[in-house]
């Protein structure tokens, strides 16, 4: 029985960076650039018949969350007429891009893949042929062969490939330095690995039960910033005068001191706040504040960024931001 | 020397005989063949060797010297393949059924089929020819396999050994990987070595 060719819609958000002779003449720096890009891309074109739609290219500004936006539509618009979707993006805020998708994009019934290139565009000519001598795979054409063999026939859900490792967008973890599977996640959260094929875990093959529901609405106005136990409040002070909508403290120690506990609860009487924290006794120890242990520091952002894109009552966050959306929350929470 | 033989699970019972008698050819004509099983396992490449090759991120079709695809019927996973087998160069062997028409991925490759890549059409009593053809065509010489797969005892002193562990000790490399690394690099630059591949491809 003969197959029906497959349909990719391939979103350019940077990323674009092919490995070989000069990195510059290789990538999508602007829109002109896609068709001969992709046409230095031959090998994409056997697996499935692969349309562009370019959102941002290289050396522009960095990828912010309208430019996620635009992108969720592009999927949301287009979910009829391609069978899966590939989004081509920088490393440095992919992970953050990937888990906007997963909540803007809910049940969502095709896959959508993150990927992109390692490889920085401004990268020197010798720099880059060592690099292509020593890790063939950093730029971007081995990863897109496989994420468009995943975005063929791979789980229904926003997903990240690099390497041979497929992991759920939400529950991912970025590797530090060069490495090819420059993300990781829990057991559960690994989708598929590759070898000679994709080899998919059989649960994440079920299909998502519909309705799908596309809800771009985020906050953007909203402050990051890190607790250390010496903290002194002069940062904090000077973050809220800023005047943000919200607020995520990451905090880099296991406990809240008092000090700091009363600090929090004064500052959320005006702004909602969250912490987040890998310690996973402090949430009953401080039922008061909006604890936040089950998620990625990057959902973490996005999803608190996405609540409050939909309400500001506290208690309504809280909630949301307690509610398994887009399978974020793993079932070891 | 190592082939990667894919083989599709449409009609596998059916076949089963068809593929193990081109498997049995290419281990005939001199090939390590590679083959991965209905439950995902991989036979021809030690479980140890993949767990590794998975966790550094790499291609495992790195790890092998070409492809040979039976590509009767059509399959998702043969476009796959043969998308790596351009990237990577691989010398990659299409077989289809003699009077079977040339599946619809095979033709995505376009007008100019890459050199690299044969697509031919086999009986099974004529197997054995193409398959010396696909070797010969591609010149795959077992001996300038660059796939490790040869065992070699090496005995050191404890000064080399200090070395080894000294450098690759919080790397990601192994000592065999660090040795094999540096031998490249001197076949790399040995320029007499280098002429005479050459003289010896010429003749």
């Amino acid at each position: 029985m003969s197959q029906i060719r497959k349909k990719i819609a391939l979103i350019i958000l940077g990323g674009t960076v092919l490995i070989e002779d000069s990195p510059e003449k290789n990538a999508v720096i602007t829109s002109k650039d896609v068709t001969p890009w992709l046409n230095k891309i031959p090998e994409v074109n056997i697996i499935a018949e692969v349309e562009p739609f370019f959102v941002l290219g290289e050396k522009e500004t960095e990828v912010n969350i309208d430019h996620w936006i635009k992108a969720g539509k592009i999927v949301a618009s287009h979910l009829k007429e391609f069978d899966g979707f590939v989004v081509a993006h920088h490393t440095s805020s992919l992970l953050y891009g990937a888990c906007a998708f997963s909540f803007m994009l809910q049940n969502i019934p095709k896959p959508v893949v993150f990927t992109g290139s390692q490889v920085p565009v401004n990268l020197s000519q010798e720099a880059n042929r060592k690099l292509f001598k020593k890790y063939k795979g950093l730029g971007i054409k081995a990863n897109l062969i496989n994420a468009i063999q995943v975005a063929s026939q791979g789980p229904a859900e926003v997903a990240i490939i690099f390497g041979n490792k497929l992991v759920r967008a939400n529950r991912a973890i970025k590797e530090k330095g060069l490495n090819l599977n420059l993300f990781d996640a829990p057991a559960k959260a690994i989708l598929a690995t590759i070898d000679f094929g994709i080899k998919s875990e059989g649960q994440h093959l079920k299909k998502t039960v519909p309705p799908f529901v596309f809800k771009p609405e985020f906050e953007k106005k909203v402050s990051v910033i890190s607790l250390y136990p010496e903290e002194n409040y002069d940062l904090l002070e000077w973050i809220v005068n800023k005047k943000p909508k919200g607020l995520v403290i990451q905090m880099q120690q296991s406990d809240l001191s008092p000090a700091q506990v009363k600090k929090i609860t004064e500052l959320q009487k005006d702004l909602p706040v969250a912490v987040h924290t890998s310690n996973p006794f402090l949430k009953k120890e401080l039922p008061d504040l909006l604890i936040v242990d089950y998620l990625t520091p990057e959902a973490t952002l996005m999803k608190f960024m996405w609540a409050l894109g939909r309400t500001k009552n506290i208690k309504e966050i809280k909630k949301i931001l307690e509610q398994d959306i887009a399978k974020e929350i793993g079932e070891e929470s | 020397m190592r082939v990667y033989f894919f083989r599709p699970e449409i009609n596998l019972e059916k076949n089963r005989p068809i593929y193990q008698n081109i498997a049995k050819k290419l281990e005939a004509a001199g090939l390590k063949v590679v083959t991965k099983e209905e439950d995902d396992s991989i036979f021809g490449i030690e479980e140890r060797e993949v767990a590794k090759i998975q966790a550094s991120g790499e291609s495992i079709l790195n790890y092998v010297d070409g492809i040979v695809m039976e590509t009767t019927a059509d399959n998702p996973e043969i476009g796959y393949l043969l998308a790596h087998a351009v990237l990577q160069k691989k010398p990659t062997l299409c077989l289809y059924q003699k009077g079977s028409l040339i599946k619809k991925t095979l033709s995505r490759l376009g007008q100019k089929i890459p050199d690299f890549i044969k697509v031919m059409p086999y009986q099974e009593e004529e197997l054995d020819k193409t398959i010396a053809e696909y070797i010969q065509l591609f010149g795959m010489d077992p001996e300038l396999s660059e796939v490790p797969n040869i065992k070699f005892t090496l005995r050191i002193s404890k000064k080399i050994s200090h070395f080894l562990h000294w450098k690759t000790h919080n790397t990601k490399k192994t000592k065999a990987d660090f040795l094999r690394e540096l031998i490249q690099e001197i076949i790399d630059k040995d320029e007499k070595y280098q002429k005479y591949m050459i003289q010896r491809k010429s003749k």
